[in-house]
């Protein structure tokens, strides 16, 4: 009961977050979403952005990872059901969606650049990146 | 509409522990959308949970921190539903007051100089790792500012739970908040003063800034206000 409930408050929580950010989206359908969190919001964001593509088949989408944001997008990656993220990747950045990593993470955390999918870019920094592409009229969204 | 009539201590610290049916809850919900005094109660009971959780995550605890403990129990099994709910209390308590002032002047608004690049790093969670982490990306943010020799003002705002890493006797990163406040000019670090005041008022703790660390009346106001400036903003 409790775990449900804290589960329902989160869900309500997080809904009300995309709610309000996606609000922004709507004029300039240009969107970031912020993933440095880790495989757990790589999933939602994943489910986030083919919802967003859903309904807004147009929007301009680049998704920016940094610190353990990266991780899904390293080969072999696989979500907590043991299903690759690759597949995912794949289908949307052939919808046009943009998956960028940040080098100084890969340079801290020692990974080789050559184990990041091709679908996803290198990019000098993740957090310039955010800050770049807002100066740019993209909204911020993090799921 | 008088509280103590209508909901007993022990409803409201159930309450806030989760221990309420949903239609319990429900009750309660409605009456905090009308009643200021039971909403600053429930504000006061949450803030108590969720200080207890920075006090067992962030040792050294300051002596008064430890005396607010004994009050607080049940707090292993309520600890993350306490979390959620104080982000809850949080949208809430900021829902429930009247508009935030957007006018107020903040120092640095009106003293910058031709467009140097602006951002906004927001942190709300507590955690000691995720501090360092955030700090981290604000490091690399200033290095390659500092690099590329680009004009940067960089603002770091601290609300909830990542108040603590501005807080004296409690931040586990003070030193390092000082090397970067002295290493990069246009690097200042921000609390929020609604978050300070809950802390004193409502539980009696007296709050102490690591030195040069500014003080805005509200972070959530603050980042709607730099947004609208023209700033960038991140959430790590």
């Amino acid at each position: 009961m409790r775990k449900l409930f804290l589960l329902s408050l989160m869900a309500v929580l997080s809904f009300g977050l995309i709610q309000v950010n996606t609000s922004y989206a709507a004029d300039g359908d240009k969107v970031i979403y912020h993933v440095n969190l880790g495989n757990e919001q790589a999933t939602d964001a994943l489910r986030n952005i083919q919802n967003h593509l859903a309904v807004d088949p147009k929007a301009k989408i680049v998704v920016v990872t940094h610190s353990a944001g990266v991780d899904f997008l390293l080969q072999g990656a696989e979500d907590k059901n043991g299903n690759p993220y690759e597949g995912t990747v794949e289908k949307l950045a052939a919808k046009g969606v943009e998956f960028r990593v940040c080098k100084i993470t890969l340079e801290r955390r020692k990974i080789d650049p050559k184990k990041v999918i091709p679908e996803a870019k290198l990019v000098p920094s993740g957090v310039v990146e955010v800050t770049k592409l807002q100066q740019q009229g993209y909204a911020y969204l993090k799921p | 509409m008088n509280t103590e009539q209508k909901f007993s201590d022990e409803f409201l610290n159930a309450f806030v522990d989760d221990q309420l049916s949903l239609e319990e809850r429900q009750q309660v919900y409605a009456c905090l959308a009308k009643d200021d005094a039971l909403n600053r109660q429930v504000c006061e009971l949450r803030k108590m949970h969720s200080l207890v959780k920075l006090a067992y995550e962030q040792p050294p605890v300051p002596p008064q921190g430890l005396k607010s403990l004994s009050a607080g129990r049940k707090l292993g099994l309520g600890l993350a539903a306490g979390l959620a709910l104080m982000i809850g209390g949080v949208a809430g308590w900021f829902l429930h007051q009247s508009p935030a002032p957007l006018s107020t002047t903040v120092a640095q608004a009106t003293t910058e100089a031709k467009d140097p690049t602006k951002v906004l790093f927001h942190v709300s969670d507590g955690h000691p790792e995720h501090l360092r982490d955030a700090l981290d990306e604000v490091e690399s943010l200033m290095k390659h500012y500092r690099k590329s020799h680009e004009k940067a003002q960089v603002e770091v705002v601290a609300n909830g739970e990542g108040l603590s890493l501005l807080l004296a006797g409690i931040s586990p990163y003070a030193e390092r908040v000082r090397r970067m406040q002295k290493e990069y000019p246009g690097l200042t670090f921000v609390a929020c003063q609604n978050t300070i005041d809950r802390i004193q008022h409502e539980v009696g703790l007296t709050v102490k800034l690591l030195p040069g660390v500014e003080v805005i009346d509200s972070g959530v106001a603050q980042i709607m206000r730099r947004q609208q400036q023209g700033w960038a903003y991140i959430q790590v």
